[in-house]
């Protein structure tokens, strides 16, 4: 089965999905969550295989309709992949795309994600990528929201590649 | 579609052992609702710029809007050019890797011109988001991926497709 689900978690102070299995090509990190004990929105820090070693690099674009920002992270201790609302809005719908997460090349990760009012406004749209500057395989994935605690429902899939059926010149 | 069965099927794939100017994804199988085009590849031999081309057509004009972030400037802007779509807004630098992933919505019906959502990252440089049109009926057959000549795709560059069922 091309994409197969890895497993769920539901939120708290961080979400954390370890052992993932080394049998697919890339990895999709499916989540929707707020943030609980905070009225305003936060950003969704991601570090991968318990690693808070300074050698995260990420570059990041927001919307709100009025600001546009873009922010960057060079020799971070983890990736901004996301920024999401508070308590008194919406779960926010975000995504992680991990590409060729068993395989001994640095790991690259593309993020996106919006947040919403209880209204009717989108606070933001986001954008990222990220980097994690270490060769070894991905066997785990944690979420964190700077502090504070994360409601909702996270879900991870591998994702595997077919073989062949490419032209190259 | 029957229960069990697996949405998002795998199409094709390749790893380059070599450099290359270009892929092609062909003979695209038009079972599917979606295609979603996913690749992980390097810069080589000079600077470079991702672009992308629908069915060999290099006559029509790709409308594309798009925004991008590099950390300290943002915008965004419209480069509509011919025979192509651009992936990112700023140049790659030699020898460093772009991630992509591109969403082709309805690539198989012959009543609307052909949609594509592209996200292109590169952690040291940008994000950018982009919208792209093929201005044709024709319903999507094959994908060209090439870089801006005379920049290459380096080896251990993987590029992979999937089909999206209804």
């Amino acid at each position: 089965m091309t994409m197969k689900l890895v497993g769920t978690v539901y939120g708290g102070a961080s979400v954390t999905f370890s052992s993932i299995p080394q049998t697919g090509t890339d990895l999709l990190l499916v989540y929707s969550t707020r943030i609980e004990d905070k009225t305003s929105d936060n950003e969704i820090r991601l570090t991968l295989n318990g690693n808070s070693s300074s050698i995260y690099t990420y570059r990041t674009l927001r919307g709100d309709g009025s600001n546009p920002s873009s922010t960057y992270g060079s020799g971070n201790t983890f990736i901004q992949s996301a920024w999401v609302s508070g308590s008194s809005g919406n779960y926010s719908g975000s995504s992680v795309y991990i590409h060729n997460y068993t395989g001994n090349t640095h790991k690259s990760l593309q993020c996106e994600s919006v947040a919403t009012d209880n209204a009717t406004n989108v606070y933001y749209l986001w954008s990222s990528a990220g980097i994690f500057a270490n060769t070894s395989p991905i066997t785990s994935i944690t979420l964190s929201a700077s502090g504070w605690n994360m409601g909702g429902i996270f879900s991870l899939y591998t994702v595997t590649k077919d073989t062949g059926g490419a032209t190259v010149s | 579609m029957p229960a069990g069965q697996s949405a998002y099927v795998g199409l094709a794939n390749i790893t380059l052992s070599s450099s290359a100017s270009s892929v092609t994804f062909s003979s695209i199988s038009q079972l599917y609702k979606d295609l979603v085009l996913v690749f992980d590849a390097v810069t080589v031999t000079d600077t470079g710029n991702f672009r992308l081309r629908v069915n060999g057509d290099t006559a029509s004009t790709y409308d594309s809007y798009f925004m991008y972030g590099n950390g300290v400037n943002y915008g965004g802007s419209n480069d509509n050019s011919t025979g192509y779509t651009n992936i990112f807004n700023n140049a790659l630098a030699l020898n460093s890797r772009g991630q992509v992933t591109i969403n082709f919505m309805d690539y198989s019906t012959t009543d609307k011109h052909k949609s594509m959502l592209i996200k292109g990252d590169q952690a040291e440089s940008q994000t950018v988001v982009r919208t792209s049109r093929w201005p044709s009926t024709s319903a999507i057959t094959s994908i060209t991926i090439f870089n801006y000549s005379p920049s290459l795709f380096g080896a251990g560059s993987i590029f992979s497709l999937y089909g999206v069922l209804a």
